[in-house]
């Protein structure tokens, strides 16, 4: 029987890995933290490790650098929980000697059953695996490769341009792209429907080669064709194939999405069909209890005065989060586990530069936290998809302010048209509808907060969620916002993650809510 | 690299590099790529700006020293922030007083940002 050491501080989630290996047939160790399984290593001789990348104490990299150190166990398999707004873990892991790095946020037990067996080179006959003959990097983290044969997708494409009053109208509303587009290279201007030579729009994207890693794509790549994206608002969901391919052809193990009523039945025949409902069960019973502790942690961060107190309560709501993300990860609740990584990468970077624990920072936390409240509620009422296709505009006349903010949102995975001028914008506003709206409150000609007036009233974008970011937080400030139609504020400078984690508390919304122009109240400060 | 103010007698830094880190999340492909696009974009807009003091243009120079105040902020780059605000906040009020001295000023930091970012590219390349 193989055997398999799990490396893994959070309990349950340990648990579950252990009953799904256990009930395949694998022979099953724990240890709660690295230096545990480092002295369980010789004794038990496992045939994979399976290690949390982030761990108190010895982190997971730590951990795959020592397991290397050892010459007999320099070849066995090391599969890499990582989260998905970390990817510069996932780098690391590889750098250490990770044979394969998931999502956490993404993944499952079926999935991660599969990946086990595909790295223990096929059936668990009880054989020494051949490790050798894996590639090291081909995990679901691993950067994406742009396809040559891949036609390049972009939002750009789908827009419409009426430039002045005697052009044709071209009521085209922007089509869904054939592919998810968090990846690949955004399509130069010239790939635009109807030419724009008299208007100054940029489009700005992060960073996808390069210096910079692509980011991986929410992990249901090539998904088919999604539905045409409607003139009213935008459906998230979209069909999701059970599997599918990468660009290099290799199968991508997907499990079908759970959408609310009709939980799918685990597939695993050997695990039995009602694995996965059980363990959506013991969740959905621990949710009042998460949530409660989230509320606690949160509310006691918001008063906390000493910088001591705040980098202790981060700490302890940076547990929270992180384990959230991996609980719902594993029982398939998309949206919450994404939410909550993404939080979660926030708290990390906050814990590293505390000065930069803004009234905004504190805001965006718990917008986010009422966001998740708002998911919890309808845990079993709406689908757990994760938008595929999302357009995000971005109107700032500055082009270091639009690139920031470009880069900030593909550490989501989420990409945005950038454009300098306001007026243009209003053009492309009037034609094309938008998931969600960042702009600079000053601007030339129009400015930020006309520019929301104005939009107000199109069709097309009256209840598009608008996002202002701006250096101004005086209180008036706030009141323009709100005034004009805007649903927030994000403060100048902000932390990358923050603007991501915003992007998502917007995009994640459960529809309903989403969709009202619910946002987060602006005067709450 | 610091530099005294001549005012207070303190020390404060030309550039908040935490804040520039932070800027570009510790990616030093971006960090060259927001620098490149934060120069360019400074010498523009120091141009725009001594021609709108020259034509008392106050809603000109009200944009564009709040625009390039904005950018300084967000590349750290805080030795240019004083004398752009207070440019702003005099074209705010509607006048352009003292606004000859505040843009020499602006121009003097930009230059020796400049100087300690190219040394501290040179140093800090990989």
């Amino acid at each position: 029987m193989r055997k398999i050491l799990i490396v893994e501080d959070e309990l349950v989630v340990r648990s579950i890995y252990r009953r799904k290996f256990e009930m395949s047939g694998y022979q099953v160790e724990t240890a709660e933290e690295g230096s545990a399984a480092l002295k369980l290593l010789p004794i038990y001789k496992p045939d994979l490790i399976q290690v949390d990348i982030m761990m108190p104490g010895m982190d997971g990299v730590e951990v795959i650098r020592q397991i290397r150190a050892w010459p007999e166990f320099r070849d066995v398999p090391i599969l890499v929980l990582s989260s998905f707004y970390r990817p510069d873990l996932a780098k690391e892991a590889w750098k250490a000697g990770a044979s394969k790095c998931v999502s956490k946020m993404d993944c499952t037990p079926n999935l991660v059953l599969e990946l086990v067996e595909q790295l223990l080179g096929g059936e668990n006959t009880g054989q020494t695996p051949k490790f050798g003959s894996i590639p090291l990097a081909e995990g679901a983290l691993e950067p994406a490769r742009p396809s040559p044969a891949r036609k390049p997708s972009g939002f750009a494409t789908k827009l419409t341009l009426k430039q002045d009053a005697t052009s044709p109208k071209t009521p085209t509303p922007p089509k869904a792209a054939a592919e998810p587009e968090m990846v690949e290279q955004w399509p130069p201007p010239d790939a635009l429907e109807a030419p724009l030579p008299k208007l100054k729009v940029s489009l700005d994207l992060p960073p996808s080669t390069g210096s910079a890693p692509s980011r991986p794509t929410f992990g249901r790549e090539n998904e088919g064709a999604a539905p045409s994206k409607p003139t009213t608002r935008p459906s998230f969901s979209g069909p999701s194939p059970k599997t599918s391919e990468t660009d290099q052809g290799e199968p991508i193990v997907q499990e079908e999405v759970p959408t609310g009523e009709s939980v799918p039945a685990d597939a695993a025949p050997a695990s039995g069909p009602d694995f996965r409902m059980e363990i959506r069960q013991d969740f959905l019973k621990r949710v009042p209890q998460i949530q409660a502790e989230l509320r606690e942690r949160v509310g006691a961060l918001i008063k906390s005065k000493s910088a001591t107190d705040q980098l202790r309560l981060l700490k302890e709501l940076e547990g929270s989060v992180s384990s959230l993300a991996s609980l719902a990860g594993i029982t398939g609740f998309g949206r919450v586990s994404h939410l909550s990584g993404a939080l979660d990468a926030l708290i990390k970077d906050l814990r590293k530069k505390p000065n930069q624990m803004t009234a905004s920072v504190l805001r965006s936390i718990t917008h986010a936290m009422d966001c998740l409240n708002l998911l919890f509620r309808d845990l079993n009422q709406m689908p757990q998809e994760i938008p595929q296709s999302v357009l995000i505009l971005v109107v700032d006349d500055e082009p270091i302010s639009r690139r920031t903010i470009a880069v900030s949102l593909g550490k989501a995975s989420l990409r945005c048209i950038g454009i300098e001028d306001s007026t243009v914008a209003l053009t492309i506003l009037q034609e094309n509808p938008f998931d969600l709206i960042f702009l600079d409150a000053e601007m030339p000609g129009l400015s930020g907060f006309e520019l929301c007036t104005e939009l107000r009233k199109l069709p097309t974008n009256k209840s598009t969620p608008v996002i202002f970011v701006t250096s101004l937080t005086k209180f008036e400030t706030r009141a323009q916002s709100s005034l004009s139609g805007g649903n927030d504020l994000i403060a100048k400078p902000f932390l990358m993650m923050e603007l991501a984690v915003k992007a998502l508390t917007y995009l994640l919304k459960p529809p309903a809510s989403a969709d009202a122009k619910s946002g987060p109240v602006l005067s709450d400060e | 690299m610091n530099t005294p103010d001549s005012n207070s007698g303190a020390v404060k830094p030309l550039v908040d590099l935490e804040q520039l880190q932070s800027a570009c999340d510790g990616d030093a492909g971006l960090m060259r790529e927001l620098i490149d696009l934060y120069f360019g974009q400074a010498d523009e807009i120091m141009a725009g700006l001594g021609k709108g003091i020259a034509a008392g243009d106050v809603g000109e120079v009200n944009h564009l020293s709040h625009k390039l105040a904005g950018s300084s902020l967000a590349c750290g780059m805080t030795a240019l922030i004083p004398p752009l605000r207070h440019l702003e906040h005099n074209a705010k009020a509607g006048h352009l007083n003292g606004a000859p001295d505040w843009f020499a000023q602006a121009g003097v930091q930009l230059e020796a940002v400049r100087t300690f970012m190219r040394d501290y590219l040179s140093q800090n390349s990989p």
